[in-house]
């Protein structure tokens, strides 16, 4: 009983989280008592969520561009669609939402350049999706450039800015390779941009189209069926309608004895004992978080810590800043996580946080996972196999250890993946199917 | 004769299409040169002006640089939080007067700095010293092409005023997805989506960075033009394709070449129309030369029987008996009517024939007019003769007494009220001179050419009932022309005075006779 408190007290203690009137922040550690002696690995989460708009039905102005392929290989019933869900797109959208539209094949061009949407202007935007017809090749790269340029013209603090990529091939004029796109993706998020990328059919990169929307912190998705397109740019809208706040950098400062070895699951700058890392926008009643692997020096936390006393903590401080697009300000939440020490090996178990341990081993699964699709594009089929299986054997064992049923929810994915990459006449769509939840565990993708 | 007709015509239908066909090909030629001269140009001009905006991104971009420039003296904080408030860039470095590397730490290096060092790694390795790129380039602040993975990456250095050298590495794409935007707005505003060009922008390795223009030339296919970039874009080029078909100037070629068939070929049908014409003009003329000389032998054999057995007749029968004047009347009849023959032959020949043989002239007169007395004997008309040439000359004694023939009988015909009609002869070295004058009513003066002309005869109540074809003076001139003389009408006074002329020098006499 006494235990139960102290546990539910720790707890308490150790899931601290502050409200803010905006963003709510979400700090945990996996194990948040330690031994005494020896190096140690534990990790931080850090959670961010989105607050729900007072106002239901208000929403921020939205800033878009399509960026449409049209390679020779989207003609017939893909292009149909995908005219049909940029229909869909604009009748999502409301008077005074920025858009633009840009056609990719051999090169780039825009359709409509950014404008703003009026009762007027839409049926315009609407006969010129009509107009495209495919034919080409694919200069993907220069599509999202283009896109990118033409979200300068209404890029502004208070509009959720984004490119929605639509492609089903192979990128083959300009940079094409999946580092390539990832950078081109940084470079856009940098300016307050994200690419969410859609793949159609079976004939696109998947690697390509997850860097890029990976680093550009945007959405992807794989739809292997044209008719699910619209249905897919509809949850893509939605997901943008959602954004609360945007440009959110959190500094993480970890005390002496605390080393972050690395982000297991988003992009991130680690010095020494700080850590950076930006999330393009926070959306409504949905958490993003990040995954951090610490290095813990007991001795080394002592020696710097004031008092030499053995329940020395260990504190790390993490600081939000985000832009409010409800209140239209940027604002600042902050709080701080500490670590203690003890020589209780079960007090240890005990106190440890089944759900971040749940996340770690979804990440590092995902990690595996992503091995695993290395191993058998370069053609080792046996070896990605037997990853797969042991990793579908680690997941259902933390699935019950952790009472979490999503992880035993991915088991079942890996073990199928096992299975179907093994199979030539099904491996393409497997391929797909996998980036795609890797991509929705990394990010927390809302579709 | 045929042969050089014919080759005649040859020549004329073939130098004018020579001509033609010569300065038509030089003229197209020449206009494909300039034409293609212009295509150049224009792929030149049009790459230039590529160039142009490629080398205006990367002062963009230097200038957007230069503003980073005071974060050198900044915390390493203030340093990491300028990269990441920048788009393009990947990394800032600091290198101290001494050429030690301040920013970032390479003894604890943040995790994207560490990458940093790994893929410059030949720059730290390696000993490029940025401090002496300023001195050796003249420059205060340059770029610094490096290899890495995909292609070639950009370090922009600047050297500060304090001796200390600023870096920062860029995102290669951004650079690149600027390139593409600025040549994509030239490509919307220049008319260079055409299907029959193409411009491309490559990198070192060939690959394609950027494609405008519809035209997709075949595999093996070299542009035509090619354009290097400057540094920092070593090995990358510009390279325009087009479609070889723009080497025909429009319009030219084709409409050309068939207008010059076309003028050949009429040239052609209308030399070929001609030759026939003239051929079978010669052909005609040969068939009528034959005729007339298979007539006139058919003609004369039996007139020259008749002749011949009237002769026999005068000869045998005595002058008293009437049977003799009978004789007499068919041998002059037969005279006339191979006279008359002789006339008909002569039109009919295009060339009358001139044979010469030693003749005594004035016996051939006197014989014809003797002849045409007798004729004459009813009308009253006598003959004077004054004889001036009773010697042997070389003439053809047919056409003096054809042409002598035809002038007497027009005397008789036309000019029996003067009652006689006085022949002289003389001659010379080189002429026979004939004079033939009446004293008939005479030929207005403004009809002394015209009555040389074949079939005319001047009428008037005179003539009329005259028989005759009118063709005896237009025989008798060209008679008399074909011998080297002429027949002239002259008028002193009342009635017609003929000159008749004959050479009878010829230029083998005068040579060597």
């Amino acid at each position: 009983m006494k235990k139960n408190i102290l546990m539910t007290a720790l707890l308490v203690f150790a899931f601290s989280s502050v409200f803010a009137q905006g963003v709510s922040l979400e700090l945990s550690l996996a194990h948040p008592l330690l031994a005494d002696t020896g190096l140690q690995t534990t990790y931080l989460r850090v959670g961010l969520s989105g607050y729900e708009p007072a106002d239901q039905g208000s929403r921020p102005l939205v800033n878009a561009a399509l960026v449409i392929d049209r390679s020779g290989s989207m003609s017939g019933e893909r292009m149909r669609q995908a005219i049909q869900a940029g229909h869909t797109a604009l009748e999502m959208l409301r008077n005074g939402d920025a858009v633009s539209i840009i056609t990719y094949s051999d090169s780039a061009e825009v359709i409509i350049p950014a404008t703003l949407l009026d009762s007027r202007n839409r049926a315009r935007f609407h006969r010129a999706l009509d107009t495209i017809e495919a034919s080409g090749t694919t200069a993907l790269f220069a599509g999202v450039a283009m896109g990118g340029r033409e979200l300068k013209t209404y890029l502004q603090s208070q509009r959720v800015n984004r490119v929605i990529l639509l492609s089903d091939g192979i990128a083959n004029i300009g940079p094409s390779s999946p580092r390539e796109l990832g950078n081109l993706g940084e470079t856009l998020r940098r300016r307050g941009i994200s690419v969410s990328t859609i793949g159609l059919g079976l004939g696109y990169n998947a690697d390509l189209m997850y860097e890029l929307a990976a680093r550009s912190d945007g959405n992807h998705a794989f739809v292997e069926n044209p008719s699910d397109l619209a249905g897919i740019f509809r949850r893509e809208f939605e997901s943008l309608m959602a954004v609360v706040a945007r440009d959110a950098e959190i500094r993480i400062s970890f005390a002496p004895g605390l080393r972050p070895l690395r982000l297991l699951n988003r992009e991130g700058e680690l010095y020494g004992n700080q850590v950076v890392f930006r999330l393009n926008q926070l959306y409504a009643l949905q958490e993003q978080y990040v995954l951090i692997e610490v290095e813990v020096d007991p001795e080394r936390v002592r020696s710097a810590a004031a008092g030499a006393s053995a329940g020395a903590e260990a504190a790390v401080e993490v600081s939000a800043g985000y832009l409010n697009l409800g209140a239209g300000v940027r604002e600042n939440i902050s709080d701080t996580i500490g670590l203690r020490f003890s020589k209780s090996q079960e007090e240890i178990l005990a106190r440890q946080d089944r759900r971040t341990l749940a996340d770690v081993t979804l990440q590092i699964a995902t990690n595996r996972n992503e091995s695993a699709l290395r191993m058998r594009e370069e053609g080792r089929v046996d070896e990605a196999r037997m990853l797969l299986q042991e990793n579908a054997e680690m997941l259902t064992e933390a699935a019950d250890l952790y009472d979490e049923p999503q992880l035993k929810a991915y088991a079942q994915d890996n073990i199928q993946s096992a299975d179907r990459i093994m199979e030539d006449s099904v491996w393409e769509q497997e391929q797909k199917k996998m980036r795609a939840s890797q991509f929705g565990n990394r990010t927390q993708q809302s579709y | 004769m045929k042969k050089r007709l014919t080759f005649l015509y040859i020549a004329a239908f073939l130098l004018p299409l020579t001509a033609l066909l010569l300065f038509g090909t030089r003229a197209v030629m020449g206009e494909r040169y300039r034409y293609k001269e212009n295509v150049y140009d224009s792929y030149g001009g049009k790459l230039s002006i590529i160039r142009r905006d490629i080398i205006r991104v990367l002062e963009q971009f230097e200038n957007r640089l230069d503003l980073l420039l005071p974060l050198a003296g900044g915390s390493s904080e203030e340093l990491r939080e300028g990269i990441r408030e920048s788009y393009f860039v990947r990394q800032i470095f600091i290198i101290d007067p001494n050429g030690e590397l301040i920013f970032p730490s390479r003894d604890n290096p943040g995790n994207l700095e560490e990458a940093f060092f790994d893929r410059t790694s030949m720059i730290w390795d390696g000993g490029i010293d940025f401090r002496i790129l300023p001195e050796a380039l003249s420059a205060v602040s340059g770029w610094y092409p490096y290899y890495e993975g995909n292609g070639t990456s950009w370090i922009y250095w600047h050297l500060l005023e304090d001796g200390r050298v600023f870096g920062a590495d860029l995102f290669r794409e951004v650079i690149i997805a600027e390139l593409f935007l600025s040549m994509a707005d030239w490509a919307r505003t220049t008319v260079s989506s055409s299907e029959f060009e193409r411009i491309v922008l490559r990198d070192e390795l060939g690959r394609v960075l950027f494609v405008s223009g519809g035209y997709e030339p075949p595999e093996e296919e070299a542009p035509f033009v090619t354009a290097p970039l400057p540094d920092p874009f070593g090995g990358w080029r510009l390279e325009a394709y087009g479609d070889r078909a723009l080497f025909t100037p429009p319009g030219t070629g084709l409409p050309l070449v068939l207008f010059g068939l076309a003028a050949a070929l009429a040239l052609a049908t209308v030399g070929f129309l001609l030759w026939r014409e003239t051929r079978r003009e010669l052909a005609e003329a040969g068939k009528r030369v034959s005729f007339v000389n298979q007539v006139s032998h058919e003609l004369k054999t039996p007139l020259t029987n008749i002749r011949m057995y009237a002769e026999l007749l005068t000869l045998r029968l005595e002058d008293t008996q009437k049977e003799h004047g009978f004789a007499e009347i068919i041998l002059r009849e037969s005279e006339r009517l191979s006279r008359m023959i002789s006339n008909v032959l002569t039109f009919s020949r295009d060339h009358p024939a001139v044979r010469k043989a030693p003749v005594n002239p004035d016996q051939c007169i006197k014989r014809i007019a003797m002849n045409r007395q007798a004729l004459w004997a009813a009308s009253g008309m006598e003959v004077e003769f004054n004889s001036g040439a009773d010697t042997l000359l070389p003439l053809d004694g047919d056409i003096l007494e054809q042409i002598s023939w035809n002038l007497l009988s027009n005397a008789g015909k036309y000019a029996a009220t003067g009652g006689s009609i006085t022949i002289s002869t003389s001659f010379d070295k080189e002429v026979f001179t004939a004079r033939f004058r009446d004293r008939g009513p005479g030929i207005p003066p403004r009809k002394a050419e015209a009555v040389f002309k074949p079939f005319y005869r001047i009428e008037d109540s005179l003539t009329e009932g005259v028989s005759g074809s009118g063709l005896g003076l237009s025989i008798s001139r060209e008679l008399a022309r074909a011998h080297g003389g002429d027949l002239q009408l002259e008028h002193p006074g009342a009635g017609c005075l003929f000159v008749l002329t004959m050479a009878h020098k010829t230029e083998s006499d005068k040579a060597g006779g």
